[in-house]
């Protein structure tokens, strides 16, 4: 409940602050910043059920992780790689989760830019401290990238 | 007389086959001396039809065409011709009252003296054409193409006309059959033969028009090329280096290939990295026997666009492995590459390296950036610099720039490097806490291909160029054009930006980028209040008026053309590294002329995370493609595009459009189309004459080059 009114609370502020950004059209003037910053001071947590991961093509681009709260749905950017690799983020429908991030806005819409997602029993970490999305996690295998041929029929 | 002429035209009439219907002569009770005849008319068409008519007349100022009822009789192409010359009338669109138009010339010189013709009009004919099989774009000059045509609803099986235009110089069409109609459908069958020399604008545009209603048509454009390579135009021992993102992370690859000129790989090394497996391996020749026992199928080919597929087979560890590329040269000594096999999606360059490599050839001032990922944190990591070579072993003093996902630092850099083997190899080693090691691969004495490969800190993979007389830069020698493009990750995910600018060689510049950051895409947006500083070093800095964005930029060798190193013509320009928290990008500064976008190119283009088309994706595709580009700003051509997992979708039609930006000359909207239901709303901007760079700017991000093709 409590990071339901703070979700609230960063939205009402942030709201007006993009909204007068989104009417700047100059890149780089004072009043728009051209690099949106993540601000770990700003992280927030929500907890919630997982209605759902979703790709889609709005913005921002890669997976969104929908978790429905008490107060409403909130979009939980987790981006393009943590689907993919050898630590994939893996959750049920339904399945109670926390996440940690920071709220902003993007094309209109409020997006929580999520750090860590976290179950009761695993944290699935989306975003470095600085917000940067990490890479697909390689198999702790020594295993190559390359594709296996045999030309005498058995393809690996 | 005027018996006489009305005698004779019916009898003409009458011999051509036509119906005569409505024919009369001229001179209407007028001035004797003037006569006024119309050669001929279908007895009916149909609405929107057209046809050619003309006028005999012995009055030289010729004949005015008009035709009732008025406003609803359809229209004249010239209103007034020449005796004997050629108009074209047009239907109207809908029937007129009765039926009937009466068409009239009337003498310019005696407006009593006239002839008229009635034709009836019909309602639409209900005809349908279609292309059953589209040619090929770009084809060959005399190449030829067997097309076909659908004709749906023409119960007179009248057939098809063909035509094409530039008239003359459009090629020409033989071997017309039409085919047996079945449910009121026939098919037309023909050859289209291209013409012997490129027509002007490069395009040839084939017509179909139903030969029962003229109304009904089909046209298409094909551009029409000179052939300009054969698996020879590529010979010679080649470096390559390729890089992006796979399920594994970040990829590196750098090489040596050599080529024999008739499609043979005949030997080469290489050394790729990932987060999980650093190795070296020698390439297989073709033919020669892998450790299944097995004949490599080692090789490349390259059509006449100088499009091909180059597949490297190698031993490792007790297995055979494979990887391909698609490859489309620029010249005979450059090639862009891209990764079309099942396991990712890595693009990069091919370059014909110098002989008789040493040490000695590494020496000089160096500008370098190589990108990548952080391998225990999983997160962007790019290095960036300047070092001075000595020619025998060491490297030193230079600078090191490094972000680490927005931790930035910069340092002293020495670093010490072995000679280089038969295939330009060698290893770089810096003189760092943590080891830092690359192998390099000698293109030539100022371009270096890297890999990171210490396989503990980072995999990164780029380049190094030489400085030449920009070794020392101030401020004032930074005036003038500029292109930039950078790509990388922000907060958002993948993103990219292109934009040009003018330096006033104070210290400030301005000018327009386009930008998408993971989706949310931002056109033509004003550049102003930036600023960039060099104080007598290549490493300078530039950034935006709020500091949200900063970057370094490492200027190169201005005989050096970056996207294509061996092109005599150079450019110069920079290499570029990202130095704020916020985002993770590297790319390239180019110095802008402006001029004629015509010809053929070659396109090296990468998609990167993100959705498309409801089609979901999270890593690279990879593009390359031979493309011909009008003056009109359309291209065609053929590439492969690859998903990662999908494999190769070899010899895809392509095509685009490009319209100059009348408030930003340089910069270009348009469209790019990998596949025929993607027309990727794209923006270019212009480096040179001979390159451009490309953004697409909706939900999905991409980015990329098109390089002019100078093959022999």
């Amino acid at each position: 409940m409590r990071a339901i009114v703070r979700v609230c609370a960063v939205l009402a502020i942030s709201a007006p602050m993009f909204a007068s950004a989104a009417q700047q059209t100059g890149i780089g003037a004072t009043s728009k910043p051209f690099r949106r910053t993540y601000n770990a001071s700003q992280e927030i947590t929500v907890t919630g059920n997982v209605r759902g991961i979703s790709v889609h093509g709005k913005a921002p681009a890669g997976a969104h992780l929908l978790i429905t709260t008490s107060h409403g749905l909130i979009d939980a950017h987790v981006g393009s790689f943590a689907l993919r690799g050898s630590q994939p983020l893996s959750l049920q429908t339904g399945e109670q989760v926390s996440v940690v991030g920071v709220m902003t806005w993007i094309d209109g819409s409020p997006i929580l830019l999520a750090r860590t997602v976290s179950t009761g029993t695993k944290t699935f970490v989306i975003r470095n401290e600085r917000g940067a999305l990490l890479f697909p996690r390689a198999s702790s295998a020594r295993q190559l990238r390359f594709k296996a041929v045999n030309r005498g029929g058995e393809q690996q | 007389m005027k018996t006489q002429t009305l005698f004779l035209l019916l009898a003409f009439a009458a011999a051509a086959g036509l119906s005569g219907c409505g024919i009369s002569s001229g001179g209407q009770g007028g001035n004797a001396a003037i006569n006024v005849a119309i050669a001929s008319t279908p007895a009916a068409m149909y609405v929107n039809d057209h046809f050619t008519i003309s006028a005999t007349t012995n009055d030289t100022a010729g004949v005015t065409w008009t035709c009732a009822p008025a406003r609803s009789c359809g229209a004249f192409a010239a209103s007034q011709t020449m005796n004997a010359a050629a108009n074209t009338y047009t239907a109207p669109a809908l029937v007129p009252s009765g039926n009937l138009v009466t068409l009239t010339a009337t003498s310019v010189t005696d407006s009593t003296s006239s002839a008229s013709a009635q034709v009836t009009i019909n309602a639409a004919s209900g005809i349908q054409v279609a292309w059953n099989t589209f040619p090929s774009s770009p084809l060959m000059v005399t190449g030829t193409e067997s097309l076909e045509v659908q004709v749906q609803g023409d119960s007179t099986n009248a057939g098809i006309t063909f035509e094409c235009t530039p008239v003359g110089v459009c090629g020409s069409f033989s071997q017309v059959t039409v085919g047996p109609p079945q449910n009121s459908i026939y098919a037309v069958d023909m050859v289209y033969t291209a013409p012997a020399n490129v027509p002007p604008g490069m395009v040839a545009t084939l017509v179909a028009t139903s030969t029962a209603d003229n109304a009904r048509s089909v046209s298409t454009p094909v551009t029409i090329v000179n052939s300009i390579s054969t698996v020879s135009t590529l010979s010679g021992t080649f470096a390559f280096m390729n890089r992006g993102i796979d399920a594994s992370g970040y990829n590196g690859i750098a090489g040596s290939v050599i080529l024999d000129g008739q499609g043979n790989v005949t030997g080469g090394e290489f050394d790729s990295a990932d987060p999980s497996a650093v190795i070296s391996a020698s390439i297989l020749p073709t033919g020669s026997v892998d450790i299944n026992g097995n004949a490599s199928v080692s090789g490349y080919t390259l059509d006449q666009f100088g499009h091909g597929i180059l597949t490297l087979e190698f031993n490792y560890n007790g297995s055979v492995y494979e990887m391909i590329y698609s490859l489309t040269a620029t010249s005979s000594s450059h090639a862009m590459l891209s990764e079309v096999d099942e396991m990712g999606d890595l693009t990069g360059t091919l370059d014909l390296q110098s002989a008789n490599f040493s040490a000695a050839q590494f020496a000089g001032n160096y500008s370098f950036v190589s990108a990548g990922e952080n391998i225990a944190h999983s997160v962007p990591m790019n290095f960036g610099g300047i070092f001075t070579a000595d020619g025998a072993s060491s490297i030193g003093p230079g600078t090191l720039d490094i972000n680490a996902a927005g931790t930035y630092r910069t340092g002293p850099l020495t670093a010490t490097f072995t000679p280089p083997d038969s295939y330009g190899r060698g290893t770089l080693t810096f003189a760092s806490a943590t080891p830092v090691s690359f192998a390099y691969y000698i293109v030539g004495p100022e371009v270096i291909r890297l890999v990171e490969i210490d396989a503990t800190t980072a995999v990164t993979a780029g380049s190094a160029y030489g400085q030449g007389s920009n070794a020392s830069v101030n401020n004032a020698q930074i005036a003038g054009n500029y292109v930039f493009v950078m790509h990388g990750y922000s907060v958002n995910g993948a993103n990219g930006m292109a934009g040009q600018f003018v330096a006033d060689g104070s210290g400030d510049f301005a000018g327009v980028l386009d930008s998408d950051d993971a989706g949310t895409a931002t056109l033509a947006a004003p550049l102003t209040g930036a600023t960039y500083s060099f104080t007598g070093s290549a490493r300078g800095s530039v950034a935006t008026q709020d500091g949200s964005f900063t970057a370094n930029v490492y200027m190169t060798d201005p005989n050096i053309n970056l996207l294509d190193p061996s092109n005599p013509k150079g450019g110069g320009g920079g290499l570029m590294l990202e130095t704020d928290a916020n985002a993770f990008d590297n790319g390239l500064l180019a110095v802008q002329t402006k001029g004629k976008i015509s010809g053929n190119y070659a396109m090296g283009w990468r998609y990167r995370p993100g959705t498309v088309n409801g089609f979901s994706n999270n890593f690279d595709v990879a593009v390359t493609a031979a493309l011909a580009i009008g003056p009109g700003g359309t291209f065609s051509g053929e590439g492969e595009w690859d998903v990662v997992l999908s494999g190769l979708a070899p010899d895809q039609p392509m095509n685009g459009t490009l319209t100059a930006d009348a408030n930003n000359p340089g910069r270009y909207t348009g469209t790019f189309s990998p596949s025929p239901d993607a027309d990727l709303p794209t923006t270019y901007y212009q480096m040179n004459d001979s390159q451009l760079v490309m953004l697409e700017t909706d939900p999905a991000v991409a980015d990329g080059f098109l390089v002019r093709q100078n093959l022999p």
